[in-house]
């Protein structure tokens, strides 16, 4: 299943690369404004910066800025770091993997997320893979809705549902980590609209 | 019924509801885009990011949300408090200064928005429908970050004394002389300079501070001074340093959490005039000048930031009148520098950190330098035979000085940025930037149509003027698609007809400035700029052929183009004897050099 996971991923990250002379990245504030704003309970103070173990600075460089900032001394309210290579993807992809890992405990001993109570109950339910509820499609609607918003065409979701419901995962915690991953990976997720 | 708000309705009063009208432009907007609950709660989703300083809706209301009327929801949306953080974010993005948040990790306004007071008054203002266009004033008041830094009373302590002690020497008639005072006084200055440094004021505050030993030192290096005159400057400084710890001391420490919350600090403290400019902390780092710079840098800045222009470097026409200027033996750097030198004699009076020094002997710079303040006056002096004084404006023409605006100091230029219809184009056309796409194309003629609508409504109440023109933002088409091409133009002004027109970017340039002489009716040189058709080899061009009828390649028309608009011979440069704005010819220059470029490769 890692194969195909890592096919998804690519395929995405090959979007992006076909969309880089026109778009960007939203960049590290504004994604972790999304993940928190999705997936977590109102006031968390959760950063995805965390996994690299940074923390966004308004005045310090550090490792996160390679993400997409409007940070620098350049004047002109100019993006920098936006366009999509191969070293802002590999950071994405640390990341996202990250998090996804740690929604995917929530399978097993619970971890230490403040998710929000739907995001929460959604992840529950797909723990309980490969029951037929978790595969259902309106399962994985509001679990895909929840993560991604509605950011990305239907035309994704159909795309990713079939993915996921063909999916022959180990476990359950691998198919909420695949789901996660797959999702947060995706080129509407993490470029300018 | 033509586009606009119902009324503009102060946030939290009792209607708040904004009311949104059809726009003639929109209309008929992409009817089929919506026409899926998925895709309506996607357009709901990305307006509200837009429209309430990035956050979303929750989800719940989204969906309750996204079957209404697109224009009901924009209203709802205009009517949220958090639009003013929109504005804020926006103001900052004007002024060249966008952050990626406006908030720090509590959630309260990040310390460094402090530093651009304009940005907050203006976005402060559209909360209670007052003077948007704050954004574009010289003077400001000051806003500090809460919870405010503790001053040490032993730190309040050391800087009074430090200058009550030269008061009390003049008061009781110690016999020392002006300059023994000020001697001492020059060595004790780094002291208290480094004690305002030390006090844990925020950074937009110490930097204003300092102009306090500033005026000091002035009071010591004029000439006309006294005793009591230096007397007085010390007692002003000690009243103000005063006044500022008592303002410190009131600030309401929650006010960061919530912008309407954010007081201004009264600036009666600051500087020899009471009040502060737009040039505050963060802008006085970034804005350095040099004894070689001649303020061009602060110069550039303005040019872009406030009248969108980029300065390309386009050639002059009749460079032989202008022989005396200097940058002239260059013709490509005269095409900058014709405007570039005279906004930065704006500045003339400015030195090192924005101090003034309008009356003094020499000037100070950042860089260190100093040179006298007459000598360097001297680099925007104007010749004689024109009848002012200096050579100091925005200069739209070098052939007819009718169309430039003169001036002399800030408060012309902060007067002419307010009037000039430049202003308010770049403020529309960054609007659509920030709103619709950095990048994406718009079509000169509807950026021209919106910008009217928006001088319209401002003439009455600029904070309406600006969510109006918000609103069509989300509503346009371009908004409303997922994946926009940058090159293509979504939104037209009403009446605008597709046909063979040209490329949007500059078809509305074309018309305005050569279809009379290239047009339908008339094709002087065979050449037709008023439409956009396919070539024999199937690649889109202008119809342009030789006297015998024979097309010409589509390089050899656009080069033509390109040499026309950049011949600084009066007799060719196009448009033949009448006047282009230099923004317009800039903005058909590059396009067709890039063109030029796209059929090289």
């Amino acid at each position: 299943m890692r194969t195909k996971t890592a096919l998804l991923v690519l395929a995405a990250a090959g979007g992006a690369a076909a969309l880089a002379g026109q778009t960007r990245f939203r960049g590290y504030s504004e994604v972790n404004q999304i993940v928190r704003e999705r997936l977590f309970e109102p006031g968390s103070s959760f950063q995805l910066g965390r996994y690299l173990e940074e923390s966004y600075s308004d005045r310090d460089a550090n490792l996160l800025d390679l993400l997409g900032t409007y940070k620098g001394d350049d004047l002109g309210s100019k993006f920098k770091n936006g366009s999509p290579n191969s070293a802002n993807m590999l950071i994405w992809h640390f990341l996202m993997a990250s998090l996804a890992r740690d929604v995917s405990r929530q399978c097993g001993w619970g971890g230490e997320l403040d998710l929000r109570r739907d995001f929460r109950k959604a992840v529950e339910n797909a723990c309980e893979w490969p029951s037929p509820a978790a595969r259902s499609p309106e399962a994985l609607e509001s679990f895909w809705t929840l993560v991604m918003g509605y950011d990305a065409p239907r035309s994704e979701f159909l795309t990713w549902k079939e993915f996921i419901q063909d999916g022959e995962f180990a476990s359950s915690e691998e198919a909420v980590f695949t789901m996660m991953l797959t999702i947060t990976s995706n080129p509407h997720f993490l470029l300018k609209s | 019924v033509l586009f606009g708000l119902g009324a503009c309705s102060p946030h939290g009063s009792e209607t708040p509801i904004v009311e949104i009208r059809c726009d003639p432009a929109i209309t008929d907007a992409n009817p089929d885009a919506l026409d899926t609950e998925w895709d309506k709660q996607y357009w709901v989703s990305k307006a509200a990011r837009k429209l309430l300083g990035g956050a979303d809706l929750d989800p719940e209301t989204r969906a309750a949300w996204a079957d209404g009327p697109r224009e009901e929801i924009v209203g709802k949306l205009l009517s949220d408090s958090r639009f003013a953080e929109t504005a804020l974010d926006f103001n900052l993005y004007f002024l060249g200064f966008k952050r990626d948040s406006l908030r720090d990790s509590s959630n309260r306004l990040a310390p460094g928005v402090y530093d651009f007071p304009q940005a907050i008054t203006s976005a402060r203002n559209v909360l209670g429908c007052g003077d948007y266009l704050s954004l574009l004033d010289l003077r400001q008041p000051i806003y500090i970050a809460p919870p405010p830094a503790r001053v040490s009373d032993e730190r309040k302590t050391q800087f009074i004394e430090g200058l009550t002690d030269y008061i009390e020497r003049i008061e009781s008639g110690d016999d020392a002389s002006l300059k023994e005072l000020c001697d001492h006084y020059t060595q004790s200055a780094p002291h208290l300079g480094n004690l305002l440094f030390s006090m844990g004021l925020p950074g937009n505050l110490t930097f204003s501070t300092t102009q306090w030993l500033i005026d000091l030192r002035n009071a010591c290096a004029d000439p006309g001074s006294s005793l009591q005159s230096f007397s007085a400057a010390l007692r002003r400084v000690t009243a103000s340093f005063q006044d500022l710890m008592s303002a410190i001391e009131r600030v309401d420490p929650e006010s960061g959490s919530d912008l309407s919350r954010v007081t201004p600090i009264a600036t009666t403290a600051f500087g020899d005039d009471g009040t502060i400019i737009q040039f505050t902390s963060r802008i006085r780092q970034a804005l350095t000048n040099s004894s070689t710079n001649y303020n061009r840098k602060r110069a550039a800045y303005v040019l872009d930031r406030f009248f969108c222009d980029d300065l390309t470097p386009v050639n002059v026409e009749n460079l032989e009148a202008h022989r005396g200027d200097r940058h002239v033996s260059d013709p490509a750097c005269f095409a900058c520098h014709y405007r570039l030198d005279p906004m930065a004699g704006f500045f003339k009076d400015y030195g090192i950190a924005f101090t003034r020094f309008e009356s003094a002997s020499s000037i100070i710079f950042d860089d260190m330098a100093m040179m006298e303040k007459s000598k360097y006056d001297r680099a925007w002096l104007a010749p004689k035979a024109s009848g002012r004084v200096w050579d100091i404006g925005y200069i739209r023409s070098l052939n007819q000085g009718d169309l430039n605006t003169y001036g002399t100091d800030l408060d012309d230029l902060f007067g002419i940025i307010r009037s000039a219809p430049e202003v308010k184009r770049c403020l529309v056309k960054r609007m659509h930037q920030y709103f619709v796409g950095e990048d994406q194309t718009i079509d000169a003629g509807y950026l021209d149509y919106l910008t009217r609508e928006f001088d319209e409504t401002a003439a009455r109440n600029s904070s309406q003027a600006f969510q109006e023109v918000a609103a069509r933002m989300v509503l346009s088409r371009a908004f409303l698609e997922r994946d926009p091409d940058s090159g293509v133009c979504y939104d037209f002004a009403p009446g605008h007809v597709e046909d063979e027109s040209p490329p949007c970017r500059v078809g509305y340039l074309l018309e305005n400035n050569c279809a009379s002489c290239h047009g339908k009716e008339q094709q002087e040189g065979r050449l037709d700029l008023s439409r956009w058709v396919a070539a024999p080899d199937g690649r889109m061009t202008f119809p342009h052929t030789d006297s015998r009828g024979r097309p010409f390649s589509r390089e050899t028309t656009l080069q033509r183009i390109s040499d026309r608009l950049s011949q600084p011979d009066p007799r060719k440069r196009m448009p033949l004897e009448s006047h282009m704005s230099p923004l317009e010819r800039q903005e058909l220059f590059v396009w067709a050099n890039q063109m030029l470029e796209e059929s090289s490769r």
